[in-house]
């Protein structure tokens, strides 16, 4: 008799077990996910980023969760991701996966960027990785139109010895001055960044940038003069050219001819474009230089 | 000094003969080869995931043995009458204390030591598996450190259930006032400093009473595991403090618990 009880009570509970996991399973997720570092402030802080790393896997799962729902996240739910994430880097505030999670999410999906700017640069102080300042100064200059603010933070992450293999940030850092119309500042970095790299082809590379910008730099001094001497300012470096301030036919390194916009900035065809943000972009897709 | 080793000995041997050693033991493999799946999820961060898991699963145990191990042995003396025995060989009650303490010590250091040492191979072996571009380096000398704080942590709470025990007849209830002192302990650093921090949002009666209980309280809190990986610099200041407050705290509790246990009716 004994028996046969604990066999049905055995069955019992396979049958609510299976019942349980199918309603766990219709549970939305966001009651898993994580929403205010108070409610951890009571618990021992040797298991907070045990508790961090749990709730990371559990923000990713809710995002999956939605995105297969809707295929987007909504403002509502983004909002619960950014209260988590944020939580999150208060609980571990040395993983690197919550902040390369909150620049994928809140940027490109949920499109808070202030707020991931907030969360990655709380990362800054306890994690030593180029790509946190990177992510940061991106977010700067590309989707808030900062550029001088994202240089700042690009010239960051050069710093870090990892970065010191990528030509791109110094290439980046020195745009981004260039677009502020700090060139000074611009061909101060490259000088420096040629003077520590070792790899040879990303010198030539710094090398042809820099050589761009000091011609940029002679336009400029050239059109200072021609103001004292004119009373105004050239239309078109032509006149600067007849003038003899310039050499004939300046060229950047990539071959492309350098012009005066209407504002009076420099530019050429090729290597100093206009440069597409998100916010000043007006086409189809997104890109940058 | 003769009955302390008696003491180590009797602990030690009392500890094998336990079904729930092995029966930890087992669980906290298990709980390692959980952290090696939940390592899987990580995105780029492989080797902190790995470490955090894991060490925070040995932290859990190493508490775990500090808080039943201890009360079950106390207990035990008491249930099946081991006191009395002991007693009757010429130890004093105080004796009795110290004796149990320093074996429980001793077992405690044991058990770090081998339980840190099998997590951090496990992890420096999961380690050599992960691909350059999201591993860390694990820095092997860091866990002296770390055994070090996790220990004192575990026999700061095994004195604390040592103190309890000295006036509580009921099990359970040395177990559940440890368990209240612990999670006090190991969250009053975090309370205090939240407090201090947003100061002008609490009264003055709270802030005095939190600082009151940050001095009150045991700190239980051990090193983070962070300094493994080089993710956090040892505060050595801070460690030494720490250390030195938890081994006072612990030879307080001790002193207090053979104070009482002599005039308790036995």
């Amino acid at each position: 008799m004994k028996i046969f009880l604990i066999l049905i009570l055995i069955i019992v509970n396979i049958i609510t077990s299976y019942g349980l996991s199918k309603l766990v399973k219709e549970e939305d997720p966001a009651i898993f996910i994580t929403q205010h570092f108070g409610i951890f402030i009571p618990v021992s802080k040797d298991f907070h980023a045990l508790l961090g790393n749990m709730g990371l896997i559990n923000t990713l799962a809710y995002v999956g969760k939605k995105t297969e729902e809707k295929g987007y996240l909504s403002r509502e739910d983004a909002f619960k991701v950014y209260r988590s994430l944020d939580t999150i880097s208060l609980l571990n505030t040395s993983y690197f996966d919550v902040y390369y999670v909150t620049n994928a999410l809140l940027t490109w999906e949920a499109k808070m960027y202030e707020e991931a700017i907030e969360i990655e640069k709380r990362g800054l102080a306890y994690i030593k990785d180029w790509r946190l300042p990177f992510y940061i100064g991106f977010n700067y200059f590309f989707f808030l139109n900062n550029n001088e603010q994202g240089a700042y933070y690009i010239k960051l992450a050069m710093e870090y010895d990892k970065s010191k293999r990528n030509n791109l940030l110094p290439l980046l850092a020195s745009r981004l001055y260039y677009e502020e119309g700090k060139i000074d500042v611009a061909i101060g970095i490259l000088r420096e960044q040629i003077r520590v790299i070792k790899d040879e082809r990303l010198k030539e590379a710094l090398k042809k940038r820099l050589e761009s910008l000091k011609k940029i730099k002679a336009i400029y001094n050239a059109i200072n003069i021609f103001e004292k001497k004119f009373g105004r300012k050239p239309n078109n470096i032509k006149e600067l050219e007849e003038a003899k301030l310039i050499p004939p036919d300046l060229r950047d390194s990539r071959g492309g001819k350098f012009y005066l916009t209407k504002e009076g900035k420099v530019r050429s065809e090729i290597e100093f474009r206009y440069l597409h943000t998100k916010r000043n972009y007006k086409g189809q897709g997104l890109y940058t230089d | 000094m003769g009955y302390l080793r008696a003491f180590i000995y009797l602990v030690f041997k009392e500890s094998i003969r336990r079904k729930t050693f092995y029966g930890t033991l087992l669980l906290f493999i298990i709980t390692l080869l959980i952290s090696r799946i939940l390592m899987s999820f990580a995105l780029q961060d492989l080797t902190k995931s790995l470490i955090d898991f894991s060490f925070a699963f040995l932290k859990f145990f190493i508490m775990f043995i500090a808080l039943f191990v201890t009360a079950d042995i106390m207990a035990d003396d008491l249930r099946k009458r081991t006191v009395y025995i002991l007693l009757s060989k010429n130890i004093t009650r105080e004796e009795y204390i110290y004796g149990r303490f320093t074996g429980i010590l001793v077992l405690l250091l044991i058990a770090t030591i081998v339980l840190s040492l099998i997590t951090l191979l496990f992890s420096y072996i999961n380690n050599l598996t992960i691909q350059p571009a999201y591993k860390k380096e694990i820095v092997l000398i860091n866990i002296i450190p770390f055994m070090l704080s996790l220990w004192t942590k575990s026999f700061l709470l095994s004195s604390v259930v040592i103190f309890f025990f000295s006036f509580i007849d009921s099990y359970i209830l040395i177990i559940f006032s440890s368990l209240i002192v612990y999670m006090a302990g190991s969250s009053i650093e975090n309370i205090y400093y939240f407090v201090e921090l947003y100061s002008d949002k609490f009264t003055a009666l709270t802030r005095y009473t939190v600082t009151l209980m940050f001095y009150l309280l045991p700190n239980m809190s051990s090193l983070s595991s962070d300094i493994l990986i080089n993710l956090a610099e040892l505060n050595m200041s801070k460690f030494l403090l720490d250390t030195l407050k938890s081994v006072s705290y612990s030879a307080l509790l001790i002193l207090t618990a053979g104070y009482i246990f002599k005039r308790r009716d036995l």
